[in-house]
């Protein structure tokens, strides 16, 4: 059962999804749920013997197009909604080895082909009113599935930080007439210090403002609301820089990085708003090769992240990460 | 972007779309890429509709 709780005190919602609990767990290569179907083999979530790209309904959803009702009954102080949306597995590669940076350029820039269309096609429901592409990788993000693979969240409102987002845009859009991204964009490349890498029309910065030590921004260099609106050579770009970055947070250590990558773009709720800009954020949890970034009482009780780094130091050891010309 | 790059080769590629219905009613859509493949043509070569105990 999933549904929405409102959380007067911080005026958002909260999932509750208590069937998430039975999801299987870690389970041996040969019994990947993720894989095509061998002939004779145990029947996966795919009934096929093999794909390219695979996208299905999670078994296990937060969000449902015909959600249940809620189990609990609200009142106007203590609401409660039926958990609308969507939620979509994505399947990167038959392969149950490996990880997205270990895909050629070739199928990252496929893949942002069927992103697009995943953002396209959930986008045009009308009850969606935010495409929420995005990737955990690695056990210390809390992956209970090791074939390579990342997820789609429908939502039927707007989550709280992109909501934040969006109000930080209009408001530096009310001051200056500008687009906050590309301002911060300007910046970075103004100073330099931040930049990861850069190709003909996407940067890679750990920006001036990073909370994680290697939390690291993708942005197209001119203004692009969402994938639908990048050309073919901005998608190809954008395939090339992905991977770089992907190679440089494995080359980091020696070994393949976790992390949160999200991808923010335009809500599709019809509403046009000023400052909204395509970017992907990445936020890998270690610090060091053994260390890991808590979530701690500063960042979870009051709202404040503390970063224990510097960007631009940390922005240099990824440069300096070798990696060839993609 | 070089000449006959991976990257250029996968954008001259027609994307193929293949919607398929499991049995307790979830979607599962393949996608296909190949240059030329003209309309959705994928066709899984085990019966639609089987999943099991997948999770994410």
């Amino acid at each position: 059962m999933s549904e929405l709780r409102w959380h007067p005190l911080l005026e958002e919602w909260v999932v509750t999804a208590t069937h998430r609990q039975d999801r299987t767990f870690l389970p041996p290569p040969d019994f990947c749920p993720l894989c095509p179907t061998r002939p004779g083999g145990f029947p996966t979530e795919v009934p096929a013997d093999n794909y390219q790209f695979v996208v299905f309904e999670n078994k296990f959803p937060s969000f449902r197009r015909e959600p249940p009702a809620p189990a609990v009954a609200g009142d106007d102080f203590y609401r409660v909604a039926p958990a609308a949306g969507g939620c979509e597995v994505v399947l990167y590669s038959p392969e149950h080895g490996g990880t997205l940076a270990d895909r050629p350029v070739g199928d990252i820039e496929r893949l942002v082909r069927v992103w697009t269309d995943r953002y396209r096609v959930l986008g045009s429901r009308p009850e969606v009113d935010y495409v929420f592409i995005f990737e955990n990788k690695g056990e210390a993000i809390g992956v209970t599935l090791h074939h390579p693979h990342g997820q789609i969240y429908a939502f039927s409102y707007l989550p709280p930080r992109i909501e934040r987002e969006l109000a930080a845009a209009a408001n530096h859009h009310a001051r200056t007439g500008k687009c906050v991204y590309c301002d911060v964009l300007a910046r970075e490349l103004a100073d330099g210090c931040r930049i990861v890498a850069e190709n003909a029309s996407w940067v890679a910065v750990i920006p001036f403002f990073a909370r994680y030590p290697y939390e690291t921004y993708l942005l197209p260099r001119a203004h692009r609301d969402s994938l639908l609106d990048l050309s073919r050579s901005e998608r190809t770009d954008f395939a090339r820089l992905l991977k770089t970055v992907l190679v440089k947070f494995d080359g980091l250590w020696g070994f393949s990085l976790p992390y949160m990558m999200v991808m923010h773009q335009a809500p599709t709720d019809g509403i046009a708003r000023p400052g909204t800009h395509l970017h992907v954020e990445f936020y890998p949890p270690l610090r060091t090769p053994q260390k890991l970034k808590y979530l701690a009482g500063c960042e979870s009780g009051a709202g404040t992240f503390i970063n224990d780094t510097l960007p631009e130091e940390k922005a240099a050891e990824l440069r300096a990460v070798p990696c060839p010309a993609f | 972007m070089v000449p006959g790059s991976d990257a250029e080769v996968a954008e001259a590629e027609e994307m193929a779309v293949r919607e398929i219905t499991l049995e307790d009613g979830r979607y599962l859509v393949y996608y296909s890429f190949e240059v030329g493949c003209g309309p959705p043509s994928l066709a899984p070569s085990l019966a639609d509709g089987r999943a099991e105990d997948a999770d994410v």
